[in-house]
């Protein structure tokens, strides 16, 4: 344990009891908290990209203060020191499920060192967690009073991408007085800040969200898709594209393979490119940056490849200013994977956008590479909220995000086991060795039925016998002596998943369906 | 046909000044002056939106009818816009009882100037409303409105405006409020208003060829241009077509268009002519594309029919109807078209700001070869800034 003595609290209050559960709090302004929850973690001050407002964050830059059960005063009003229109908020986070190294603030102002949880007592005043943390970590989020609240919900509906209503809010003036009379910010000399960078883990929940509303498309899609969420699982040979195959390696190292096929150092080369200028400023950033790191890349490659990636370069710019060609026209020409995920990227301007465009000559392969390219710009924090609202996503982004980012920057810091990741309807209505099971049949039939399709048969099973045809004004009737018992309604497989392959399906539908599926 | 509509921004998309002015209580007087491109028209709407989830009584204000039916049909039916002068005469009436006094017509031209001094004696025989009874007013592009309206509306009684303004994108000198008539008016201090420096709709390129054509009025500073990197993927360009190339031209535009259908291309013309000229051209094209011809459309002033601004596609207007409108890609077609009056080139730099700043992603001046263009004179030489081809 290192330890060092600091006279930054006024007074030394009891030890809380050891066996009670801490409560963590983070202090921080509404304007921050609604910034940390559209990007999904709460994050340090050099992530909001200039939209920063003083708050406890920037103490103990790269570092999460927590204080233990009662926050200060001072840290509460140094937190809306900023702006008149700041108002403080308390958040609530658990910590459950987190193991790793902290710093440690006690009550008696001695900063220290300690593995969460098992060293961690009841004299810790405040603790220093490593940024980033999830924001499905939240418990809940605490206001001066009933109208602050009311007013945030209210504020954070002026944005895409705010989802405060999925958090607990409540007013918590008690809280609020009960706060404690330490100095903030404390005077501690040579605190070791932290470096993080969060472009990749974001750029990673966005290709996990994009390619999860992709994964219907077909087997690729599919495979892709759980590879985005879990990185290290062998179904890199399950794709052959070379591309795609690097997803779960470049979500287990967080950048491009230095080595391997030229393709996909080119592509995911270009993928850490686009995610790098996301906070950049300047909406146009993408896209030049694409260009030039076309230019930079060449420079290491043969003549030959360097000659289609100069021409590639020409047909960029000449498409993102005036061009003379439809889309087909564009596309028609022939050209590598590679080219036609970049060509894709440049006519469409972000995720919502190219998720809603459809070509007939596109390829399964076409559209998954372009997504993660898309998922590079926009990142998760640029995701709308629709984009987002599929059960499950949102805890199962947030966490692989934050342990995304502490592994890249190892901080030693594990965040436990991520929960569960939602499936595809594809991935759930794939059918076992004996065929679709009855859930699954259901499933099919109210697809197949919601959505009209044409791809229904039933089955009437008829034992040995003669059976009489009677022909009416009412249509044709075969007459069975008995009850018969075996009429299936059965829904064509193979035309089921190509018809989920091309057909969005409602988030209503899609709900209704996982929850029959689960059961 | 693609639809487009008003999307909410990202928390990453505002600025803490453009926080600052979503902020403002809503009673009281504020101004928020800022260049093209700064905000202002986003920050108009969310205020109409927040007011429209309270249930307040509220009007938003435009300039004219074209700004009318953008805002509206980009917004959703339900926003309570409405064209100025139109909200103001039924408003006069209610609150006074009378028609609003008006000059005859001069010249050719059927409209009929308000007479402010009657307009001012008439208020004054009446007692001001009390607050409650009137609604909060928030005023897109204030500058365009004379001040004897903001003397009129405060006299009226009206206490609660949200005014976002910019001082530069005055077209017809003379006729509008500066700053500072907002501000004597609405009696706002020279601190409280919020100044919105940095540009968020067009990208470096348009930014930067827009900086050209300012003419420095310090009351409304120019928009900082968004950071650059170089080489742009997207630049202005400067067409120049013979007459055997416009049909490839106008087949060119419908390609733009169909890349993309959800995207609004604004063809801009000097005048009538040319207006007509472009638009017939392209509704005629039988050219093939991918999504079948797009939704092609035109407005002049004094048209009343309604035009979508919730589709995609191409709409062709006068230089004189953009103000305030914002399209993906727009066509300055045959600038050569525009007179420069020697000694009053600010007037005409005037209107280009106007002009470009109405793009978001590119802007293409056409044209004409062999043509005399006046406007040389005030483009910039710099290819960086303006490419021709």
């Amino acid at each position: 344990m290192i330890s060092n003595s600091n006279d930054m609290f006024d007074n030394e209050k009891p030890a809380p009891d050891v066996k009670s559960t801490i409560c963590w709090q983070l202090v921080t302004n509404q304007r921050n908290l609604f910034y940390m929850l559209a990007a999904g973690m709460i994050i340090p001050p050099a992530a909001f990209n200039r939209k920063y407002y003083q708050d406890t964050l920037s103490a103990f830059p790269g570092w999460i203060p927590l204080f233990a059960n009662h926050p200060f005063k001072a840290a509460i009003e140094h937190s809306i020191s900023e702006r008149e229109h700041l108002m403080p908020c308390l958040v609530t986070v658990e910590l459950g499920s987190m193991r790793g190294r902290v710093r440690t603030i006690g009550v008696n102002g001695k900063v220290g060192e300690a593995i969460f949880p098992d060293e961690i007592d009841g004299k810790v005043r405040l603790i220093l967690v490593p940024a980033p943390l999830p924001v499905s970590w939240i418990m809940s989020v605490g206001f001066r009073s009933g109208k602050e609240k009311s007013n945030c919900e209210l504020d954070a509906g002026d944005f895409e991408n705010v989802p405060l209503r999925e958090f607990k809010l409540k007013a918590a003036s008690s809280t609020f007085k009960k706060a404690d009379n330490g100095t903030w910010p404390p005077a501690i000399p040579n605190f070791p800040g932290l470096g993080s960078t969060l472009d990749t883990p974001l750029a990673a929940g966005a290709m996990m969200a994009m390619l999860l509303r992709m994964a219907n498309r077909g087997t690729i899609a599919m495979v892709s898709n759980k590879m985005a969420f879990s990185s290290n699982d062998g179904r890199e040979e399950l794709v052959s594209n070379p591309m795609i195959g690097g997803l779960g390696a470049w979500i287990q190292a967080g950048r491009a393979p230095e080595d391997g096929d030229v393709s996909r150092k080119l592509f995911w080369g270009m993928v850490d490119t686009i995610a790098a200028c996301r906070a950049s400023e300047g909406m146009d950033a993408p896209l030049d940056a694409a260009l030039e790191q076309l230019v930079t890349s060449s420079e290491m490659l043969d003549a030959r490849t360097k000659l289609a990636v100069a021409k590639l370069t020409t047909d960029l710019k000449a498409l993102s200013r005036f061009s003379d060609s439809t889309i087909t026209e564009i596309l028609e020409r022939p050209r590598k994977p590679f080219s036609r995920a970049m060509v894709l990227f440049f006519l469409r301007d972000n995720c919502a956008d190219f998720l809603e465009y459809t070509h007939p000559s596109l390829t399964e392969e076409d559209y998954v590479a372009a997504a993660i390219l898309f998922a590079a710009r926009d990142g998760w924090l640029g995701l709308p909220l629709h984009l987002r609202d599929i059960p499950g996503l949102h805890a199962a982004v947030t966490h692989r995000m934050a342990a995304m980012a502490h592994r890249i920057a190892n901080t030693g810091i594990d965040l436990g086991a991520p929960p569960p990741r939602p499936m595809s309807l594809r991935e759930l209505l794939l059918p076992g060795d004996r065929g679709w099971n009855k859930t699954q049949k259901e499933a099919a039939l109210l697809l197949t039925r919601e959505c009209k399709w044409d791809c229904v048969q039933t089955r009437v099973t008829l034992g040995k016998g003669e059976y009489q045809l009677v022909v009416d004004g009412a249509g044709a009737h075969v007459i069975i002596s008995g009850e018969a018992k075996a009429v299936t309604t059965e829904v064509d497989r193979a035309q089921l998943f190509a018809r989920l392959a091309m057909t969005p399906i409602s988030s209503k539908l899609d709900g209704r369906l996982h929850k029959l599926l689960k059961e | 046909m693609a639809r487009r509509k008003f999307n909410l921004p990202g928390i990453q998309d505002l600025s803490k000044e453009q926080e600052d002015a979503r902020a403002l209580p809503k009673n009281g007087q504020h101004l928020i002056v800022g260049g093209p491109g700064t905000g202002k028209s986003v920050l108009a709407l969310l205020r109409s939106r927040r007011h429209h989830s309270d249930g307040d009584d509220y009007s938003f204000l435009v300039f004219n009818h074209l700004l009318d039916q953008a805002s509206q049909r980009l917004f959703g039916v339900e926003l309570s816009s409405r064209q100025w002068q139109s909200w103001f005469f039924r408003s006069f009436k209610e609150l006074t009882g009378e028609a609003v006094p008006r000059f005859p017509p001069e010249g050719n031209s059927t409209w009929r100037e308000f007479d402010w001094d009657r307009i001012a004696e008439i208020i004054g025989q009446h007692p001001a409303q009390s607050e409650q009874a009137l609604p909060y007013l928030i005023i897109d592009e204030g500058q365009d409105m004379p001040p004897q309206f903001y003397r009129a509306l405060a006299n009226l009684g009206f206490e609660n405006f949200y005014v976002v303004a910019d001082q530069n994108q005055q077209i017809e000198p003379g006729r509008n409020s500066t700053r500072q008539d907002i501000q004597d008016c609405l009696g706002i201090e020279a601190g409280d208003v919020i100044e919105l420096h940095l540009n968020y709709r067009n990208k470096y390129p348009i930014a930067r060829l827009a900086r050209e054509f300012y003419t420095g009025d310090p009351a409304s500073p120019p928009p900082k241009l968004p950071p650059s990197r170089t080489p742009t993927a997207r630049r202005p360009m400067l067409l120049e077509y013979g007459k055997s190339q416009y049909p490839k031209l106008i087949e060119s535009v419908l390609k733009t268009s169909d890349r993309d259908p959800s995207k609004l291309i604004g063809i801009i013309a000097p005048n009538n002519f040319i207006r007509k000229n472009y638009y017939n051209s392209l509704v005629n094209s039988s050219i093939q594309l991918d999504n079948g011809i797009p939704n092609i459309r035109t407005f002049k002033s004094g048209d009343q029919k309604a035009v979508k601004f919730d589709e995609g596609g191409i709409i062709v207007i006068n230089a004189q109807a953009c103000k305030g409108l914002e399209f993906d890609t727009v066509f300055l077609a045959d600038i050569n078209q525009y007179r420069c009056v020697y000694g009053r080139l600010d007037m005409r730099k005037r209107l280009f700001y106007v002009m470009v700043a109405r793009a978001i992603d590119q802007v293409i001046m056409l044209k004409e070869a062999g043509s005399h263009c006046p406007v040389d004179a005030i483009l910039p030489d710099d290819r960086d800034v303006l490419e021709r081809r």
